[in-house]
């Protein structure tokens, strides 16, 4: 049924982002070519020219990024909202799937279009300066990966990058869970149900605040992430050292079990609210 | 001919009674297929229950034979046929009959009526 | 004849309001039944709590032996008393979507009621005038042969000769063996095509009588009785 429910959400993202998406990387693709053949960067062009095909395309793209991340926001919101429990939920919630492969449905596709966001923007940027000089950028790349050799990092660190991608995913998941917990929470309400969701956003907000604030004077927080005075994650003289490295994985590998309770404690929030406090007007 | 449905009396006793006259007017021959109780269902706008009750009627007045391989059929039995021709006709004869009353005829004037209403005409 | 819903006690209130009031109700397989009640009686109350998309305050309710929920939901077949389409669909988009999740869902039917309601696949849903988005609906639902359908107030909103249309389409498309729960306060449309009624009233069933006796008993149609007794409401 997942399978199923996302094939619907995923189409409904397509067609509002896809556009989206190609437009950002055709623009990119476009500035290069306007840097690397019409505007002289290093001011051989007239102001106006470089404003009209260098400045102002570069200002649309940044405003299509930001775009980008608004839509997403009010996608996500407006995709659980509308279509659980709107008109919409009439016909989903008649479907033969749970309550839980619908919000694990939702928030997946939220999930992946947050993902193909950022690597959309990602991928317009590296397209932008290849386009605009291929060699520089390739000078570039290599490069990057000389230094990284020369900076000798120890053997953990491939570990720790592969921990704070989870980290940021398991994260990004744990908000969209909490955006869902929050409507739903605002839909227990009689009226002005999108109002009581952003209350409850902000009082689950302030909830996880004053629990975070337990946690550290507890001493909870310090003991779990091996937080404080002991960090020592740099030498005296700004060297990453290998006990620091392996602290922070440790800290990090904390705080994504950490997001994924919370995330967890949202999911069955919902999908309590969603089972037995269904009330579509 | 369409089913006439009147609000005051069990649908069911309608149809079968509208049933039994196409029979009998050989709109349904004898011997004939008679039509499903979908089809039927459908062509008044009733529910299949509610047609298949009033073929159960039909059935057992004999009108209508349900044989396991062909389906229903309309009976053969002129016999069968008769008599339902007849009660039919006198149904209509005491409708008449007191219609007339209401309009102040006796029965023997009411028949007397009726004959030479039939002379005047041939 | 075995039992297809059965509720027991069942009511429901919002706040103080008492939408249903300790209902029983059985209903068999294979039946069509009105469900009448003027507005506001918990008819859709009592059709969303069936569905699953309200849970009841007390009492229980079982479809087919279960409690609602997604076994229940494979089986029921659902006209709402509102449009319920995703915007960015086209009509050959919800029949996708129906058959992907109703694996009683048939195609062909559902291609054959397009012809007959001169509906076109191609056509996005947003285009579609509210008419035609209801008959849609009802091609939806219709075209799919499940145990129980329940629909709520198909004919209200369109004029007497669309509603002899929607009753028909009803009638010559439900599967014989499920039973059709309609609810109404139009009864004299569909009064033809009952076997049974119920007369819902504050949230209370009043009366479950079979149509046939409803009319041997009392000399008049269902409409009729149905006027005497809310006369104080009407």
């Amino acid at each position: 049924m997942l399978g199923k429910l996302m094939k619907y959400d995923l189409r409904s993202c397509l067609r509002k982002f896809g556009p989206l998406w190609i437009a950002a990387v055709a623009l990119s693709v476009l500035i290069g070519l306007s840097f690397r053949y019409v505007v002289d960067i290093e001011g051989g062009s007239s102001g106006l020219v470089t404003f009209l095909l260098g400045v102002l395309p570069s200002m649309i793209l940044f405003g299509l990024f930001i775009a980008m991340a608004v839509l997403a926001l009010i996608f996500v919101c407006e995709r659980f909202y509308k279509g659980l429990l709107g008109d919409e939920g009439y016909l989903m919630h008649t479907l033969p799937a749970s309550a839980g492969a619908h919000i694990a449905s939702k928030g997946l596709t939220a999930l992946i279009l947050e993902i193909v966001s950022g690597l959309v923007a990602l991928l317009s940027g590296v397209l932008l300066v290849t386009v605009y000089r291929p060699a520089g950028f390739a000078e570039g790349w290599v490069e990057f990966w000389r230094m990284l050799a020369q900076l000798e990092l120890p053997s953990v660190f491939p570990w720790v990058l592969v921990e704070g991608v989870v980290l940021f995913l398991v994260s990004a998941a744990a908000q969209t869970l909490k955006i869902y917990a929050a409507i739903a929470l605002g839909h227990l309400a009689k009226k002005h149900r999108a109002l009581w969701a952003l209350l409850a956003y902000v009082g689950i907000g302030i909830v996880l605040n004053i629990l975070f604030g337990v946690g550290v004077s507890s001493g909870l927080v310090e003991r779990l992430l091996g937080f404080g005075s002991s960090w020592g994650m740099f030498t005296a003289n700004g060297e990453l050292t290998v006990s620091g490295l392996g602290m922070a994985a440790g800290a990090m590998g904390s705080a994504i079990l950490t997001e994924i309770l919370i995330g967890a404690a949202f999911f069955f929030l919902t999908r309590y609210i969603l089972k037995k406090h269904l009330n579509l007007e | 001919m369409d089913f006439d449905l009147q609000n005051s009396r069990p649908i069911w006793m309608q149809l079968s009674e509208q049933l039994g006259r196409r029979i009998v007017t050989g709109a349904y021959p004898p011997g004939s297929r008679f039509p499903t109780v979908r089809d039927l269902a459908a062509e008044a706008g009733v529910n299949p229950n509610t047609m298949q009750r009033a073929l159960g009627q039909l059935e057992s007045e004999g009108l209508v034979i349900t044989n396991r391989t062909v389906g229903r059929t309309v009976t053969e039995d002129v016999g069968v046929l008769d008599a339902m021709r007849n009660r039919l006709a006198a149904e209509l004869r005491e409708k008449y009959f007191s219609e007339m009353k209401e309009l102040g005829y006796s029965r023997a004037q009411a028949a007397e009526f009726a004959a030479a209403k039939t002379e005047e005409e041939t | 004849m075995n039992e297809l819903v059965r509720c027991a006690n069942l009511s429901r209130s919002f706040g103080e309001v008492r939408a249903l009031n300790n209902v029983n109700l059985s209903l068999p397989s294979g039946r069509i039944v009105g469900l009448l009640g003027p507005n506001g009686s918990g008819k859709t109350t009592l059709i969303k709590i069936l569905n699953g998309l309200l849970q009841p305050s007390a009492g229980e309710v079982r479809i087919d032996g279960n409690a609602p929920g997604v076994a229940t939901k494979r089986i029921i077949s659902y006209l709402p008393d509102r449009g319920y389409f995703p915007e960015w669909m086209r009509v050959s988009d919800m029949i996708d979507l129906f058959s992907d999740f109703y694996a009683d869902f048939d195609r062909a039917k559902a291609a054959e009621m397009c012809r007959a309601l001169g509906l076109d696949g191609k056509l996005a849903i947003k285009t579609l005038s509210k008419g035609t988005r209801e008959k849609m609906q009802l091609m939806l639902v219709m075209s799919r042969s499940a145990k129980l359908y329940l629909l709520d107030e198909p004919i209200a909103g369109v004029d007497p000769a669309a509603r002899e249309f929607i009753m028909r389409t009803i009638l010559t498309n439900y599967s014989e063996d499920g039973t059709v729960l309609i609810s109404t306060h139009l009864i004299l449309d569909v009064e033809q095509v009952l076997d049974e009624a119920v007369f819902l009233r504050q949230g209370e069933i009043v009366l479950h009588e079979s149509v046939d006796s409803i009319r041997e008993r009392t000399g008049g149609s269902v409409d009729q009785l149905f006027r005497d007794m809310f006369r104080a409401q009407l």
